[in-house]
């Protein structure tokens, strides 16, 4: 038998108010990083200055209210850090939406001073497959991306004269909607002795615990918790954290309907025992 | 049916309604238009206002399924496709084929270089795979899918076992060395398991206790793993929850103390669930105290190592149909059935998680982006 408030009219507008009601009161809930995510930010962190980072933006706007949040955080402290920044995609919808991350990180009036093909540079997407792609990086990363992501030529940048190919990027992070970090992997991280981190959507986040225990992967960053994780480290506060309360109150919801559901089950059979 | 078409053609035009005020007040107030640095940014502008119109569209189906949501879904996939082919052509297509090989074959006193002419080949093969299309010449594509095949093969194979099969059975049975206090931990969760899993059939007082115990140290243990990981800046408030648990403890006990005097069941469920919140804080400091001490990452890393060799082991019996599920192996694969319960539990967790994150990003959308309600 159905509960009163199994009615689908009664659960969504609960929802959607507790997640305008915890957004728009700004509560900030305790956070405590998980480790995975801090072994991400301390490997960062103790990279040396003008080290090359390789940003893979491999993720499409299904994932973007998961996945932004993670490459904005990850992309601050690079450039806090004073780290050169590589971005590209193997996402042909995820080009746009890393363009947009890096124009909006770079425009803001903490790294003004950074320039492109400088400081960072967002290459935009390969079509192809991955593995041929990455293997072509590796052996020169100017042929496998001639042009960046607004055709300017690679070859006149002075980042490209620090970094040729794959073997010169200290640390790969690939923000992954999909199979992308199975590929990294073997082909990317193993192949070339590159430590590699996982920005993920929260529905791959187990998946990536196995590689994470066998050291494929120094760090996972899964889902808005390891968003709003890494926002915690850095100290500056994001879309993460900004999600963080509404999360809370959504799953006090659903335990509160799990609870009330339960008790009436039981009352129930108490009832109809009664009554025999 | 009527009624129900003209309730719904109701409810469109009091959202299309609903829609068009709040923009008008929107950009009476100031709100919209979208400006950058301080300049109206129409081409944003309309960007928020079709991102709006499209996340309701896309959310209506919460009611039914209609012709908004439809629309709405079809021209995303339609975008999605659109948006490919540009970005293919122009990131790809145009500067490293078009450019290069078309443009210089056509163009007077330009001459396509000798080397750019090896592009023919991946080209000519490309084109071999669309014969796929017609009946006739279907067989042609053949040739260009077994050399890809082949190909991928090679190059993947090795690479692929050693990282997927190799390396994980490595990481599986190479545990991490187990300090003393890691052994004495393990020796009292098997003994306190054996003892609960001797006395579980016999029942009693004792059966309960031993069964209260062994969950307490599971808990401890999951507590202590959580608790005390972190190596980065100081964060975070768990101290404060573990006290707001002891004082909500103190509180149901101090009611059960009340209630008690007044006879009835009240107090009775009071001092239940104060002595839980007790009790679970008393093994929170517990766990912390562990958390804190210099071998507790060691004897993380050796439990991890335990754990998942025996998760591994169990849930491969559960799996091995072979042989009979009686005896030690039956109690294996009981023990495989749990392990695969907790994982996925953990993963409908995540999913459960990641759903909300995503109605969250469509908020964060509405209320911030649209009507800046958001700092």
């Amino acid at each position: 038998m159905r509960v009163p408030w199994s009615d689908p009219r009664l659960i969504f507008p609960l929802v959607a108010g507790a997640i305008a009601l915890g957004l728009v009161v700004h509560v900030k809930p305790p956070i405590t990083p998980q480790e995975p995510v801090v072994a991400v930010y301390n490997y960062i962190q103790q990279l040396p200055k003008g080290s090359v980072v390789l940003l893979a933006v491999d993720f499409d706007p299904q994932a973007l209210a998961e996945l932004r949040p993670i490459a904005e955080a990850v992309l601050r402290h690079c450039l806090r850090q004073e780290l050169h920044v590589v971005g590209m995609t193997f996402g042909v919808l995820g080009a746009p939406l890393g363009y947009d991350i890096f124009r909006k990180v770079t425009s803001e009036p903490e790294f003004r001073g950074k320039q492109v093909g400088v400081d960072y540079v967002y290459l935009g997407f390969k079509p192809g497959d991955m593995t041929q792609i990455i293997t072509n990086m590796g052996e020169n990363l100017l042929t496998a991306f001639p042009q960046d992501y607004q055709n300017r030529p690679t070859a006149t940048m002075p980042l490209f004269q620090q970094v040729k190919s794959l073997k010169d990027v200290k640390y790969i992070i690939d923000l992954a909607a999909g199979g992308t970090p199975d590929t990294w992997i073997p082909f990317g991280s193993d192949k070339y002795k590159i430590p590699l981190a996982v920005g993920c959507t929260a529905v791959m986040g187990p998946d990536l615990y196995v590689r994470l225990n066998a050291h494929q992967i120094n760090g996972l960053i899964a889902g808005l918790r390891g968003a709003a994780d890494y926002e915690t480290l850095l100290g500056t506060p994001g879309l993460g954290i900004g999600g963080m309360f509404a999360q809370s109150l959504i799953h006090l919801l659903i335990v509160a309907f799990v609870i009330a559901s339960n008790v009436a089950f039981l009352w129930r059979g108490r009832r109809r025992k009664q009554r025999g | 049916m009527a009624n129900s078409s003209k309730t719904d053609l109701a409810i469109a035009l009091v959202c299309a309604g609903v829609l068009v005020v709040a923009n008008t007040l929107l950009f009476a107030v100031g709100t919209l238009p979208v400006r950058r640095e301080g300049i109206p940014d129409w081409p944003q502008t309309l960007v928020v206002i079709t991102g709006v119109v499209m996340t309701i569209a896309i959310f209506s189906f919460l009611y039914r399924d209609n012709p908004f949501f439809r629309a709405a879904e079809n021209l995303f996939v339609g975008l999605g496709l659109g948006i490919s082919l540009a970005v293919t052509w122009y990131s790809f297509f145009k500067p490293e084929v078009y450019d290069i090989l078309v443009v210089p074959a056509f163009t007077p006193g330009m001459t396509v270089g000798r080397s750019n002419l090896l592009l023919l080949i991946p080209i000519g093969l490309g084109l071999m795979i669309l014969l796929r299309m017609s009946r006739s010449y279907g067989w042609v594509s053949r040739y260009p899918m077994a050399f890809l095949v082949g190909y991928y093969s090679g190059f993947s194979i090795q690479p692929t076992i050693h990282s997927n099969i190799i390396k994980q059975m490595q990481e599986t049975v190479v545990t991490t060395p187990m300090p003393w206090m890691g052994w004495a931990v393990v020796g009292l969760a098997v003994v306190l398991l054996a003892a609960t899993a001797y006395f579980a059939s016999k029942g009693g007082r004792l059966s309960v206790a031993l069964k209260i115990a062994s969950g307490a140290l599971g808990l401890a243990y999951v507590i202590a793993r959580t608790t005390g990981a972190p190596q980065g800046p100081p964060v975070g408030r768990t101290e404060d929850l573990a006290w707001a648990l002891f004082a909500t403890a103190a509180v149901l006990m101090a009611a059960a103390g009340y209630f008690a005097s007044r006879g009835g069941k009240v107090g009775a469920w009071l001092w239940f669930m104060g002595g839980t919140a007790m009790l679970i804080f008393l093994v929170n400091r517990l766990a912390a105290a562990f958390a804190r001490h210099a071998v507790a990452a060691q004897v993380f890393a050796s439990m991890d190592s335990i754990i998942i060799l025996l998760g591994v082991f169990s849930v491969l019996c559960y799996f091995v149909f072979s042989l009979e599920h009686r005896g030690v192996v039956g109690a294996l694969s009981r023990a495989g059935i749990i392990f695969l319960m907790v994982a996925f539990g953990a993963s409908f967790g995540y999913a459960v998680m990641a759903r909300e994150s995503l109605v969250i990003g469509r908020f964060q959308f509405l209320l911030g982006d649209w009507l800046h309600l958001l700092q």
